[in-house]
Order: C-alpha cells, then sequence, then structure tokens
C-alpha cells in the first residue's frame, strides 16, 4: 500500500503534512511510489500555520 | 573572560555554561516565534545563533514579536541582532536577510547543530522540515504548530518524532478570529528554546 492509498483511506485530507515511515521521512514526491512495508510505524504531521 | 561576561554568566553551572557557550544554534524565522526564542537564547548564553528572515518590521507584529516602536520599517534581523547585542553582547550572532529556501538552507544552517522552525506558513515549515531532515537527517529540528489565540495552556505540549520535535498544540491556526498572541506564542518559542537546552545538554552528558 502505498503512501498514497493510505491518506485517502484515512479521509487524510489536510494539505500541509509531513510523513514518516517507520521515523525516515518520506518526501511529497514519493507519495504515489513509495510502499509501506506491513507493521510499519506511519506519522503523519499536520503543520499548522502561525509562528 | 572580562568582569562583565563573568558576572553575566555567574549563575550559570560552570559546566553547563562551557557547553552552551560552544554551541551552534539556528532559527529559520525572526518573527513572533524567532525573536522569542532568539531572546531566550541568548540570554541563556548559546554561543552562537544563526537566524535567517526577509521580513520587515510591521506595526501589528509587536503584539508578540520582540521588536520596539522605533524600529518599525526595519529589516527582522537587523534590528533582532541590535536587540540582541544589547541583551548579551558576549555571543555571537550571524544574521541573513534572505528567504530560506531548499537550495540554500544547508549553506547557511551548516553549522547549525539544532535548528529551530520558526516559520508562520505551514507551506514553509514542511519544505524546511522536509529539506532538513534530508539533508542532516541526524541533527534535531524542532519545529511549531498550533499556537494561536489564547489559553489552554494545559493542550501545549513536545511531541518526538524521531529528530523532528513538534511544539504547540498542533490544532490552533492561526486564522480569521483567531489571532496570534503574545503569551501563547511566547510559550511555544520558549518550549522550543528549553527544549534546544535539553538537546544540547543531555547530548554532551551522555557522551561522557
Amino acid at each position: 500500500m502505498t503512501i498514497d492509498r493510505i491518506l485517502k483511506i484515512m479521509n487524510y485530507t489536510f494539505k500541509m503534512i509531513v510523513v514518516k515511515v517507520n521515523d525516515e521521512l518520506v518526501k511529497k514526491e514519493s507519495y504515489k511510489t513509495k510502499v509501506v512495508p506491513e507493521n510499519a510505524e506511519v506519522q503523519i504531521i499536520h503543520l499548522i500555520a502561525g509562528g | 573572560m572580562e568582569e562583565l561576561e563573568k558576572q553575566f554568566f555567574s549563575k550559570h553551572d560552570p559546566k553547563i555554561l562551557s557547553i552552551l557557550r560552544n554551541s551552534v544554534v539556528g532559527i529559520a524565522g525572526a518573527g513572533g516565534l524567532g525573536s522569542n526564542v532568539a531572546f531566550s537564547l541568548a540570554r541563556a548564553g548559546i554561543g552562537t545563533l544563526i537566524i535567517a528572515d526577509f521580513d520587515k518590521i510591521e506595526p501589528s507584529n509587536l503584539n508578540r514579536h520582540q521588536y520596539f516602536i522605533e524600529q518599525i520599517g526595519r529589516s527582522k534581523v537587523e534590528a533582532l541582532l541590535e536587540n540582541l547585542r544589547k541583551i548579551n553582547p558576549f555571543s555571537k550572532y550571524e544574521i541573513h536577510n534572505l528567504e530560506i529556501n531548499d537550495d540554500n538552507i544547508s549553506e547557511i544552517f551548516a553549522d547549525a547543530e539544532i535548528l529551530v522552525e520558526a516559520f508562520d506558513m505551514a507551506e514553509m515549515k514542511k519544505m524546511l522540515i522536509e529539506s532538513w531532515v534530508s539533508q542532516f537527517p541526524k541533527r534535531p529540528i524542532i519545529a511549531a504548530s498550533g499556537l494561536a489565540g489564547f489559553g489552554k495552556n494545559e493542550k501545549l505540549h513536545t511531541r518526538k518524532i524521531g529528530t523532528l520535535y513538534i511544539c504547540g498544540d498542533e490544532d490552533t491556526e492561526v486564522e480569521e478570529g483567531i489571532s496570534p498572541m503574545a503569551p501563547r506564542v511566547g510559550i511555544v518559542a520558549n518550549m522550543q528554546a528549553n527544549l534546544v537546552l535539553e538537546l544540547l545538554l543531555k547530548t554532551e552528558s551522555s557522551n561522557k
């Protein structure tokens, strides 16, 4: 399953996010191609404007 | 060390002081978060601060930025340099009056052991985090997300995801009706600064 599919299934509509798979950062260009290994820890961090 | 410098740091634990004086910390952004982080880290005695921002001071900034009325209209990093030198003239401040992007980040913050993300726009936060983590995967980056409004101290927290740290409530966005205000912005900025100290001092003590 790719990152892109995971985002769709989880209904993640946030635009500004950072994705880490097993602590490794995955850039936006790779969302459609990076396959998430089974049992991997996926962290999706939503970045909020302000500062 | 000259006399005033000795007195300035007299309340510091000498072992802690020498670590901080030899540290280099980068601050991306000199606005609400960045100027507050810089003030605290300068007072804490961090040896070198590298600060970058392209913006100029506007009157509405003063409700949370660490600048003064007579500095309105000036470049943020230049005014910040002036203020920092008045607080702690014993540290080194390297300022860059430009916009940070994927291409210049590694050059500007080459020597920074830790980077503090102090931008306002979500797109810039994302760019900075992705750029830093891919170019310097072992160096911590402390970002801020969700700090608008007032009150709700209990929702502010720090989350660690590998070398990425997020300070804020990860919820409250700056938008119509919810403005950034000094206390909450100051708290999150100081959570970032406090975490800088923790990481610098923890690394050193675990190397012993």
